[in-house]
């Protein structure tokens, strides 16, 4: 414990410690307060005239006109929804999901049912045209439900990836376990959740920066030379610096993105929370929760991927004796799945296997989530976010157990 | 109490860094002679156990170093060249070290002040290692090496960066806390080691080339000249 505290307190003394946390708060905060930039709204003032709406002011306008949709997305409001776009349609002449829809009615009318209106799209749509909303029968909405379910085995069959039987079978299997009706609560945007990953991807990078030069700064300043023939100098010293290296980066990662999700959470409303992830993202999505539930897992498995991250970093810290080395080669394998997502454009094992495989742009654990994403091993099917979360825990206890390897078996020749 | 080292080598490669030394050290003053590559500083290194030898071992009262835990409670090491972590105080890096060491927290603060007094350190403890002078960051180092009142202290080129008025100063701190202890001070300046060593060994292409006690030579410099010259003369 003496000597967990004095680690502790040799990191947080360091100038680069303090720069890191700095910015493991800042960054995140910052994050939020952009995210809510993405608010946009036009409005009608007293003489007619549009007036543009950005930011909270847009937010606050559209929650104020959505508050009536809120609530749980059953057979009938969803019926209710298409007969009001129905009546509107005949009343104006014109879509009232398009442009040129007069304002006040737009908001007043339209943008209550809105969500429900692109459910229903999104259901009935095929990947050769748009569901005709005008002419559609409010009775096909009595299976709304079933019709989701089987639009989500048709995307899959026409999907070349997805198409294999025990794959859409999985997929079924997850999507009933969804609680249905879907529930509408306005006002959060996926620009949101995308910077919820921004987020734990700066928080990774910057768990990097904390543990990369670790040990190969005590080998290239000589500094391991002395501490390793103390009494305390190998495994015991080995494993309290891990074990500090990983409170702080957990500390840090709590605070940095509990502020993010904090003071985005405050902005969008807690009421919004409350919203299924289907009627935020696709309908036919696989994760049963709401977006609090979402935002904890993402947090969570953020939390785990930076472990994994940080255990690996602290391993090639191990391993080299250049500072820099081991800063580059962390980093590299930080923003690899990245870059090897974007060539192959799917998941693959190799993916998977490596510990930022959850961290990232279009491979991050929410677009895992939201989207169909699966992996055989044999003829067994994983779903990829439980595949992610599985390797990133794997990865964490083999890393540190190398560490602990290489650390003690590391000669002083320099 | 002995420390022991029986055919101790080490190769890098095809190089012959340490080759077949075998000595065996009791309590008192012992001086590492040799020039620069003579081998020196990895023999320290393996004596130090950060280094594992090619051939041979090293004992500690008649046990092997490796995972000795007895030995490395009863150890002090100071390296050739440190540099210090840029962000501590020398209290802190000392408070460090102890925690390392096991010093009993009780005897720590007791420890840590007796060695600032001592090593005239006292007016610096709460500055950045980094700030100091190279003498003071040597102190600093000598510091570390003494604070668990180690059985056995390994000084690799101490005195480097002290001036004069240091290196006299550091020779009779050494001298006042070598009962009962092994002390091996390796450097390449002869007037470092000739009054305090009781005995000196000295190094040449990687072996041992003698072990001679201070009853044994009259001019430390005279001899260690000699034995330098008869590569040339041959």
């Amino acid at each position: 414990m003496r000597l967990y505290a004095q680690e502790l307190r040799r990191i947080l003394k360091s100038t680069r410690a303090k720069v890191v946390i700095l910015l493991a708060v800042l960054l995140p905060i910052l994050m939020a307060l952009l995210a809510n930039e993405f608010n946009d709204a036009n409005t009608l003032d007293s003489d007619g005239n549009i007036v543009p709406l950005h930011g909270r002011e847009a937010l606050l306008f559209i929650k104020e006109n959505s508050a009536e949709g809120n609530g749980e997305a059953t057979v009938e409001r969803l019926q209710d929804a298409l007969l009001t776009y129905q009546s509107l349609y005949d009343e104006y002449g014109m879509d009232p999901l398009g442009s040129g829809f007069p304002l006040d009615v737009l908001w007043r009318e339209v943008q209550p049912i809105r969500p429900l209106l692109r459910m229903i799209t999104l259901t009935y749509s095929t990947q050769e045209e748009s569901v005709d909303l005008r002419n559609m029968s409010v009775d096909t909405l009595d299976s709304f439900y079933e019709d989701v379910e089987a639009k989500l085995i048709s995307v899959m069959q026409s999907d070349q990836e997805l198409r294999c039987p025990v794959m859409i079978s999985k997929a079924q299997h997850l999507f009933q376990k969804v609680s249905t009706p879907f529930y509408v609560s306005h006002g959060y945007s996926r620009d949101a959740f995308d910077y919820i990953e921004f987020a734990i991807l700066f928080l990774v990078i910057l768990s990097v920066a904390l543990s990369a030069p670790v040990f190969s700064e005590r080998y290239s300043t000589g500094e391991d030379s002395i501490l390793r023939c103390t009494l305390y100098g190998r495994g015991k010293l080995v494993r309290t610096t891990v074990l500090a290296e990983l409170t702080v980066v957990t500390v840090m990662y709590f605070v940095g993105i509990g502020l993010h999700l904090l003071i985005s959470d405050m902005m969008f409303g807690f009421d919004t929370l409350k919203e299924s992830v289907q009627t935020l993202y696709t309908v036919y999505s696989l994760p049963n929760m709401n977006l609090l539930e979402l935002q904890i897992v993402l947090a969570l498995s953020g939390w785990l991927c930076c472990m994994a991250v940080t255990a690996m970093s602290l391993c090639f810290s191990a391993r080299v004796t250049e500072t820099s080395t081991s800063m580059v080669l962390s980093l590299i394998i930080v923003i690899l799945p990245t870059l090897l997502y974007s060539i192959s454009g799917g998941v693959s094992w190799l993916l998977a296997f490596l510990p930022s495989a959850s961290v990232g742009l279009s491979n991050n654990m929410l677009m895992s989530l939201v989207d169909l994403r699966f992996l055989m091993i044999g003829d067994k099917v994983i779903w990829y976010p439980v595949i992610l979360v599985c390797t990133a825990a794997v990865e964490f206890f083999l890393f540190v157990a190398l560490t602990h390897l290489v650390y003690s078996k590391h000669q002083v020749t320099k | 109490m002995e420390l022991e080292m029986k055919n101790l080598s080490k190769n890098f490669g095809k190089n012959k860094a340490v080759n077949c030394v075998s000595a065996r050290l009791t309590p008192g003053v012992w001086g590492l002679l040799g020039a620069n590559g003579a081998g020196k500083t990895t023999m320290m290194r393996m004596m130090a156990g950060i280094l594992e030898p090619s051939h041979g071992q090293v004992t500690f009262c008649g046990k092997d170093i490796r995972n000795n835990s007895e030995y490395r409670s009863a150890f002090g090491f100071l390296p050739q060249e440190i540099q210090f972590s840029k962000d501590l105080t020398v209290i802190d890096y000392l408070n460090y070290v102890a925690a390392l060491k096991n010093v009993a927290p009780a005897l720590t603060k007791e420890r840590i002040d007796h060695l600032l007094s001592v090593l005239t350190l006292d007016g610096v403890k709460n500055k950045k290692i980094v700030k100091l002078s190279g003498g003071m960051k040597r102190r600093v180092g000598i510091a570390q090496a003494m604070l668990n009142d180690p059985s056995v202290l390994i000084l690799d080129e101490p005195t480097t960066g002290l001036d004069p008025g240091e290196r006299i100063r550091f020779r009779n701190f050494l001298s006042a806390s070598s009962a009962d202890k092994i002390i091996i001070l390796s450097t390449h300046i002869v007037s470092d080691i000739e009054d305090i060593a009781d005995s000196v060994m000295i190094m040449k292409d990687g072996e041992l080339n003698r072990i001679v006690s201070k009853a044994e030579y009259d001019d430390l410099e005279k001899l260690y000249i000699s034995i330098f010259m008869e590569e040339s003369d041959r």
